[in-house]
């Protein structure tokens, strides 16, 4: 019995000793840069060694697993010392909000460098800008691409499809040969088939759904979902719930072709799968032949620097050398993905060649899930997510989707 | 019934210095339960009376966000799996549970022959989730065995029809809980005196009277323990149905804890999530105090 | 050791033994899954063939991935503090509660049970936000002693609602006659009735201390730093579509993350019965 009591104080002492070393705030001159992607924290680790050498400025990377703790983390950081440096955020409405509240530091001069000296295509900058201004740099961007397992095409034959109708007919041979064609991406990525087809038939009604002049229950968008429900329900596409995942589908040819950005690299070599060899890409070729362009989707996921940050001057100037050939290399080849500055170099040269494929001739488009606004795209995804597990009547899907649509298009 | 604060008071006359230490005894509790969750609990509850997206200041909008709720098809949805879930956790782990108890407990062997049923709740989720996903998905290894033994549900999708989905969720969550209600129902069952259970057998009692007549009603207080603790638990379902549907397909799935974290985190609606917490809360205060005054209140005549 | 009534031949020990040997294999079929994919090379690891075990051990080398890609060394040693000390706190405080409520017998004290006890009932989720904001404004946030309160004030009530329940069994002529002897309260509650529980504290700390060594939320609300984050959220940054983390590595990270649970489990099972053995609540006959 006495031992209990003898027991406590040391334990006590030992714990009170522990507790006594904490993590700290930031101190001056390193700059806190705060991600939700923490699957690429040794990524980051690297490209911080990097900034150090350069620009003398450490980076405190610190990374969150969980999108919405992330948000949520950020949001509230405002109201407290916690706020952050620098920090990644999405494009469009989550972007607006932070804007609307004057948190996010203007970004115009850092682009205007950037462009003049060729480090980033112009035609992005519209993404970042908010009223005239223009926030944040980007992160990294992904074009959103067809991956197709390079075996099974050499198996049949077939060569990238120029046509939707050279598409389709190699999705019927191999659906007559048992192979399914298509993968059926669902939950945070339920958006995926429904963001191809309407680019692929209507992209103006794709940005008129985005910018609330168009209707979810529009005679256009109900024919994309018809389309949808077509290939679904004609086994060209995986059924829903199968959890086996993407590089693994991919390397065992459980499909023949997943449409993905082109970040979906690092999963891929993750399983030891060779660009070129194993896998490859193509950009996925329009449904509507009278389209002049064909559409593409780039996700950009922006990099911006707080209204109120504390080592303001040392997070701008990581902001400016972050879209340099410098920075965009090092974090490029770290991700083994690509980089919107056409002067850093990639890992894989198939990135390149089809960067460079893309930026003549094609229509580039906000992804889903930033183009459209937060409230509206939640309910959307819900609904293709429930509309992908019964195919129903898509008018039953649409109209929930339209109900908050309208609600937020009339505030 | 009588009132609990009156029935626990024995024969013996409280003095005030007993009661001052008494204070003294329970106050490290209620202040940190007051100031950690109770505190952090009132602000969410003020915000149920708001609209706040967790930008700039909250805007008092009365009740509109209750009003809403109720409106909501998903929320009735999320109340139903939520009944479900307390329905089913009562039943499978905690009968299962008392079973494994039952058959293992003064076994030579009994901690080894527990040992399948506890590895699950040491097992971290991180990996689990995977596993599952071998298992539950479609044509997964739960289809294609269905389909060997030509047993019926060969073609049912686990994860995606509802409300099929939840009921294999409870199922992978009993998975997890049987090995410490076993082992909690284990520790009971030692408590309970070899002479009665000797007795009643010399006067011929065969194991299911001797279960039903001495061993049932002496396990009374553990049970009590482990129904209150599966309802509260079940209530509050999140981290299982977040982690292998993410309430899906489409919200089919969501439980109300699911739903509170969706409204408040995924879409920033923190005064209708805060107004779900708050009457997920009140539901569960209700059950618990209406289990608890039944089994608590009343003193048992002989615990020995 | 007393009689073992399972090892005499009755009707029922050939239904007994087949229910608990088909409920086994059941529940052995996960943890089968799991330990075979974690210790597979990748190259073999595949969802169609997830049943066949292989036979080139990978094991170390995923975990070596796991280990590399994040820091679970500097995360596992803070788990362990938080998963000791705030347990072992709850259970003190909860126990000096249900004492002063069952043998001093507080006057209102179902009240104050209750009081203590729906602290359990007040969903985790909702408190995430208003906690990191307090935690900011007073300077708890990302510290250890903060993480070691808020496991603290979670696990209290359920350690309340234990102690409370099991010094309800224990006769209340012990804590008279201690009283009579002169003892004071304090020297009571530590000497007579914490020991008396032995078990049933053991039972709440092995419950509580893989609840915290499990727990996701409050690693990812309430710290950051890799010297304070809990090893758990570190490992799930490992998951998910982006992730170029191979599955395996996952898995064996989530495997060699289960080993101390596991082997708490394996202690603990004695404990149980050691405890009970040396309590005043077994009849020996």
């Amino acid at each position: 019995m006495k031992r209990t009591r003898r027991t406590i104080p040391p334990l006590v002492a030992a714990a009170m000793l522990l507790v006594a070393c904490g993590g700290g705030g930031e101190t001056d001159g390193v700059v806190g840069f705060y991600h939700d992607k923490a699957q690429w924290e040794a990524e980051f680790a690297a490209v911080s060694a990097v900034s150090q050498e350069t620009l003398g400025t450490e980076l405190n990377v610190v990374g969150y697993a969980d999108d919405a703790a992330y948000d949520s983390f950020i949001r509230s950081s405002f109201l407290t010392d916690q706020r952050p440096d620098l920090f990644t955020w999405h494009t469009g409405g989550p972007l607006a909000e932070l804007v609307e509240e004057g948190l996010v530091a203007e970004s115009g001069h850092l682009w205007d460098a950037a462009i003049a000296d060729g480090d980033v295509p112009a035609d992005i900058r519209s993404f970042f800008e908010i009223d005239g201004a223009t926030y944040c740099v980007p992160l990294l961007s992904d074009y959103w691409v067809m991956y197709y397992s390079v075996p099974i095409f050499d198996e049949y034959g077939f060569e990238p499809p120029q046509t939707w109708d050279e598409l389709m007919r190699i999705a019927d041979t191999l659906l007559a040969d048992g192979q399914i064609p298509f993968s059926l991406p669902g939950g945070i990525f339920s958006f995926v088939w429904f963001q191809q087809l309407m680019l692929g038939m209507y992209p103006d009604v794709y940005e008129g759904l985005a910018d609330g002049t168009a209707n979810y229950t529009d005679p256009e968008v109900v024919e994309v979902m018809e389309l949808w429900r077509e290939l679904a329900a004609g086994g060209y596409t995986i059924e829903p719930g199968v959890e086996i995942g993407p590089a693994e589908m991919m390397r065992d040819g459980v499909v023949a072709m997943q449409p993905f950005g082109t970040w979906f690299h690092g999963p891929l070599n993750g399983l030891e799968l060779t660009s070129g060899e194993d896998y490859d890409v193509f950009v996925m070729p329009s449904i509507n032949p009278d389209l002049s362009e064909t559409s593409v989707v780039v996700e950009l996921g922006p990099l911006c620097q707080a209204e109120a940050a504390r080592n303001a001057d040392a997070a701008q100037e990581v902001l400016r050398w972050w879209m340099q050939p410098e920075a965009q290399t090092e974090f490029t080849v770290a991700r083994n993905g690509m980089s919107y500055n056409p002067n850093a170099e990639a890992a894989d040269p198939r990135l390149v060649e089809v960067s460079d494929q893309i930026a003549t001739g094609h229509r580039i488009h906000n992804r889903y899930f930033e183009a459209s606004p937060p409230q509206v795209s939640t309910v959307a995804m819900e609904q293709f997510d429930a509309f992908m597990a019964d195919l129903g009547d898509p008018m039953d899907y649409l109209e929930q989707i339209q109900r908050v649509h309208e609600q937020h298009w009339s505030e | 019934m009588r009132a609990p604060a009156t029935s626990v008071r024995g024969g013996r006359p409280t003095t005030i210095t007993s009661q001052a230490t008494a204070r003294m005894f329970v106050a490290p509790a209620v202040i940190v339960a007051a100031v950690l969750l109770y505190l952090p609990f009132l602000w969410a509850a003020l915000l149920s009376f708001t609209e706040y997206r967790g930008l700039g200041a909250p805007e008092f909008v009365g009740l509109d966000n209750y009003a809403a709720m109720f409106d909501d098809p998903n929320f009735t949805i999320s109340l139903r799996n939520t009944v479900i879930w307390v329905l089913g956790t009562i039943l499978v782990p905690v009968a299962l549970g008392l079973l494994i108890a039952v058959l293992t407990y003064n076994h030579r062997f009994g901690t080894w022959l527990r040992l399948p049923f506890l590895l699950p709740y040491a097992l971290s989720g991180v990996g689990i989730g995977v596993v599952f996903g071998f298992l539950l998905q479609t044509h997964g290894a739960i289809n294609q065995m269905l389909d060997f033994l030509g047993l019926p549900g060969a073609a049912t999708r686990f994860m995606i029809d509802a409300p099929i989905n939840t009921f294999t969720m409870i199922a992978a969550a009993s998975w997890q809980a049987v090995g410490v209600n076993a082992l909690l129902f284990v520790v009971g069952l030692q408590s309970i005196p070899k002479s009665a259970l000797e007795a009643a057998r010399m006067d011929g009692a065969g194991p299911w009277q001797l279960f039903r007549h001495i061993t049932w009603p002496l396990l009374r207080p553990l049970t009590t323990v482990v129904v209150g603790l599966s309802i509260v638990a079940s209530l509050k379902t999140f981290d299982i149905v977040w982690t292998m549907t993410e309430g899906g397909p489409g919200r089919r799935s969501e439980t109300l804890a699911v739903t509170m974290y969706r409204e408040t985190f995924s879409m920033q609606r923190f005064g209708m999530g805060a107004a779900i917490a708050v009457f997920l809360t009140a539901l569960t205060f209700i059950a618990a105090m209406t289990y608890l005054r039944r089994q608590l209140s009343e003193r048992p005549e002989k615990v020995r | 050791m007393t009689r073992a009534a399972g090892l005499v031949v009755r009707p029922g020990s050939i239904a007994k033994y087949t229910v608990l040997g088909v409920l086994s294999v059941l529940w052995l079929i996960p943890t089968y899954l799991l330990i075979i994919n974690a210790a597979k090379p990748l190259d073999e690891y595949s969802t169609a063939n997830a049943w066949v075990p292989s036979l080139r051990i990978g094991l170390f080398d995923n975990i070596a991935d796991a280990w590399g890609r994040v820091d679970l060394a500097s995360g596992a040693a803070s788990t362990l503090l938080y998963a000791t000390v705030a347990p072992a706190l709850a259970i003190l405080v909860g126990a000096a509660a249900g004492f002063a409520i069952i043998a001093l017998r507080l006057k209102y004290g179902f009240v104050w049970f209750m009081v203590i006890f729906a602290g359990t009932i007040v969903p985790l989720q909702m408190l995430l936000a208003p906690l990191f904001l307090g935690y900011a404004w007073t300077g708890m946030f990302d510290t250890r002693a903060g993480m070691i309160l808020i496991h603290l004030a979670l696990n209290v009530p359920f350690a309340t609602f234990v102690m409370r329940n099991f010094f309800t069994g224990v006769a209340y002529e012990m804590f008279e006659a201690a009283t009579m002897d002169g003892a004071h309260a304090l020297t009571i509650f530590f000497r007579i009735y914490l020991p008396l529980a032995k078990a049933a504290l053991g039972a709440i700390f092995i419950l509580q201390f893989v609840g915290v060594w499990n727990d996701l939320l409050m690693g990812l609300t309430l710290t950051q730093s890799s010297g304070v984050r809990p090893a758990m959220t570190a490992l799930v940054g490992l998951q998910g579509m982006y992730s170029g983390a191979a599955p395996t590595a996952v898995l064996a990270g989530g495997l060699i993350m289960s080993l101390p649970t596991i082997v708490l489990f394996l202690v603990a099972q004695r404990l149980f019965r050691q405890g009970l053995s040396l309590g005043q609540l077994r009849d020996t006959t």
